[in-house]
C-alpha cells in the first residue's frame, strides 16, 4: 500500500548532474524518489554499477547523459553508456524483469525542465510496473 | 590414503577428462585407495556414509538433486581437501543455464517432446524413487566450500596435469592455506596468440555470426567482430579453441578480479563495438548491431550463470514470484 519507488539516477556531472542543479535553482521540483549519483561521465558506469543499483532496492534505474552525438565532454562517453544499457536491457528481458526498468535519456546542463518531465515520466512509470522487489 | 570422485549432475565429459590421465591413473591409484567413483567402483551414497574419512574429494557435476546436495555434504564431513573439478561444479556450468527456468516447465518440457504425448504439469507420473529436482540449479561453491577449484568443461589437460601433481604430491594431513584456483592469474588474451598489440585499443567492426565473415587465422576474434569470451576467461587452457579457428565461448569462467562474467563482458564490449563509427551510424546503427546479439544469457554465461548475481536479481526480483 505505502509501497514508493524508488529510483537511482545515475546524472553526467556536466550536462544531467547540472540540470539537476538548474532545476533546483528554478524551484522546479523533481519527485523525491529519485536518489540522484553524479558520475564523471555515463561512460563511466558499468554495467555491474547498474545491476548493484537494482540488488539494493531500486525499483529503477535512470542515467541522464549528453546528447549524441557531439555533446560527451570526454567524446563518447554517452554512445558507451548507451551500448551497455541496450544490452542490458536485453540482459533483463530474458531473465524476466521488465527492461522498462531501465531507461537512459540526453538532457543537456540547460534542460532543467526536460529533466523534471523525464523524471516525472519515469517515476509514473515505475509505480505502474511495481515493486521489483519480492516482499515489498 | 583415500580419494572419492563424486558426480553432481555431469554430462560425462569431467570422467573422460580424468580418464585421460592414463598411466598417470596407476600411480594415482597406486598411492590413493579409490572408495568411491562410479566410472571405477561400486559406489552407492550407504558406501560414501560407511566411509569415515576421506583425504581427497574430487566432485564433478553441478548440484540439481537433493541427492547431490546429501552427496556434496557428505564428501565435505568426510574429506580433508575437497576439489570442484569442471565448470559445473565451479560454477554452474551448462547445467545452469536452466537456473531462471521453473523446475516444473524443465519437467514438462521433457516429457513433451515430438515423439511423445503433450502432457499437462498435473499428468507428470511421480518419479518414484529418482532424487528430487530441486527448484534451481546451483554451482558446488554455491553448497559447500570446497579447497581446490578447477574450472573448465572440461578442465584442460594442463589443468590435469597440474592435478595429478598435487595427487602424487600430496602428504597425508596436509591443509591448504588458502582456496587455490587452476589457471594463470590472467585472462585468455595474455596467452592467446592471436592477442593484438595493445589490447585496449581494440575495435569491433561490428557483430558478426561465425559464417558471415571470412576469418583471418592469425586476427584477434573481437577485431573481426566476433565476440570471444577471451578478455573475461581466466587463462586455464591453451587456448584450444582459438588454434583451432573458433572464438573462445569462456569454459574456464571468470578471469581474476571477475565475479560477474556477463556484466564485465557487457561492460567492456559497449566500449569496443564500432567505437569508430558511432557518430555516424548513431543509437539506431549500434542498436542494430547489438541486436544480433539474439541471446545474450546462453553467450555471457553460458558457463557461469547459476552464481551471477543477474541470476540473483532475477531471483529477488517480483516477476518470478507471480510466475510460481
Ligand atoms: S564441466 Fe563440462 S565436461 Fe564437466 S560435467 Fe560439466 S558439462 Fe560435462
Ligand atoms: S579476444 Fe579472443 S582472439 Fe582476441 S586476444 Fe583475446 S582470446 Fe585472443
Ligand atoms: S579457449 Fe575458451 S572455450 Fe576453449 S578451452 Fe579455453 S577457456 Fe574453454
Amino acid at each position: 500500500m505505502s509501497w514508493k519507488p524508488k529510483i537511482v539516477a545515475f546524472f553526467c556531472k556536466w550536462c544531467a548532474g547540472s540540470a539537476a542543479d538548474l532545476a533546483g535553482v528554478s524551484r522546479l521540483q523533481y519527485p523525491s524518489n529519485i536518489i540522484p549519483i553524479i558520475v564523471p561521465c555515463t561512460g563511466r558506469i558499468s554495467a555491474r554499477n547498474i545491476i548493484e543499483a537494482f540488488m539494493n532496492g531500486a525499483d529503477g534505474v535512470l542515467i541522464g547523459g549528453c546528447h549524441t552525438p557531439n555533446d560527451c565532454h570526454y567524446l563518447a562517453g554517452n554512445f558507451k553508456a548507451f551500448k551497455r544499457v541496450y544490452l542490458l536491457k536485453k540482459l533483463l528481458k530474458q531473465v524476466g524483469i521488465e527492461p522498462e526498468r531501465l531507461r537512459i535519456e540526453w538532457i543537456s546542463a540547460t534542460e532543467a525542465k526536460k529533466l523534471v518531465q523525464v523524471t516525472n515520466e519515469f517515476v509514473k512509470e515505475i509505480k505502474k510496473l511495481g515493486p521489483l522487489h519480492r516482499g515489498e | 590414503m583415500k580419494i572419492a570422485i563424486v558426480y553432481g549432475a555431469i554430462c560425462g565429459g569431467c570422467d573422460v577428462a580424468i580418464v585421460n590421465w592414463g598411466e598417470k591413473l596407476i600411480d594415482i591409484a597406486k598411492k590413493y585407495d579409490i572408495v568411491y567413483w562410479n566410472a571405477a567402483v561400486d559406489s552407492k551414497l550407504e558406501d560414501l556414509e560407511k566411509i569415515d574419512h576421506i583425504n581427497i574429494g574430487i566432485f564433478m557435476g553441478s548440484i540439481r538433486t537433493d541427492l547431490h546436495v546429501k552427496l556434496a555434504k557428505l564428501l565435505r564431513s568426510k574429506s580433508d581437501i575437497i576439489v570442484a573439478y569442471g565448470a559445473c561444479a565451479s560454477y554452474g556450468g551448462v547445467p545452469g543455464l536452466a537456473t531462471l527456468t521453473r523446475k516444473e516447465k524443465l519437467i514438462k518440457d521433457l516429457a513433451s517432446t515430438i515423439t511423445t504425448e503433450k502432457i499437462e504439469e498435473e499428468d507428470i507420473p511421480d518419479p518414484a524413487k529418482i532424487p528430487e529436482l530441486l527448484k534451481t540449479n546451483y554451482a558446488l561453491i554455491q553448497i559447500i566450500d570446497p579447497d581446490i577449484i578447477i574450472p573448465g568443461c572440461p578442465p584442460s589437460s594442463v589443468s590435469n596435469e597440474e592435478l595429478a601433481k598435487f595427487l602424487l604430491e600430496y602428504q597425508e594431513g596436509t591443509r591448504l592455506k588458502e582456496k587455490i584456483v587452476f589457471g594463470e592469474e590472467n585472462s585468455l588474451c595474455s596467452i592467446c596468440p592471436r592477442r593484438p598489440e595493445d589490447l585496449h585499443k581494440i575495435k569491433m567492426p561490428g557483430i558478426y555470426r561465425l559464417y558471415e565473415v571470412k576469418l583471418d587465422e592469425n586476427k584477434c576474434f573481437l577485431e573481426q567482430g566476433i565476440i570471444c569470451m577471451g578478455p573475461a576467461t581466466r587463462a586455464a587452457c591453451k587456448a584450444p579453441c582459438i588454434k583451432n579457428n573458433h572464438p573462445c565461448v569462456g569454459c574456464m569462467g571468470p578471469a581474476p578480479g571477475v565475479d560477474d562474467v556477463g556484466l564485465k563482458y557487457i561492460s567492456s564490449v559497449a566500449s569496443l563495438v564500432m567505437v569508430d563509427k558511432e557518430k555516424e551510424i548513431l543509437e539506431e546503427g549500434l542498436a542494430k548491431q547489438l541486436d544480433k546479439i539474439v541471446d545474450p544469457i546462453g553467450v555471457f554465461y553460458k558457463y557461469t550463470l547459476s552464481n551471477s548475481l543477474i541470476a540473483k536479481l532475477a531471483k529477488k526480483s517480483n516477476k518470478r514470484d507471480e510466475k510460481k
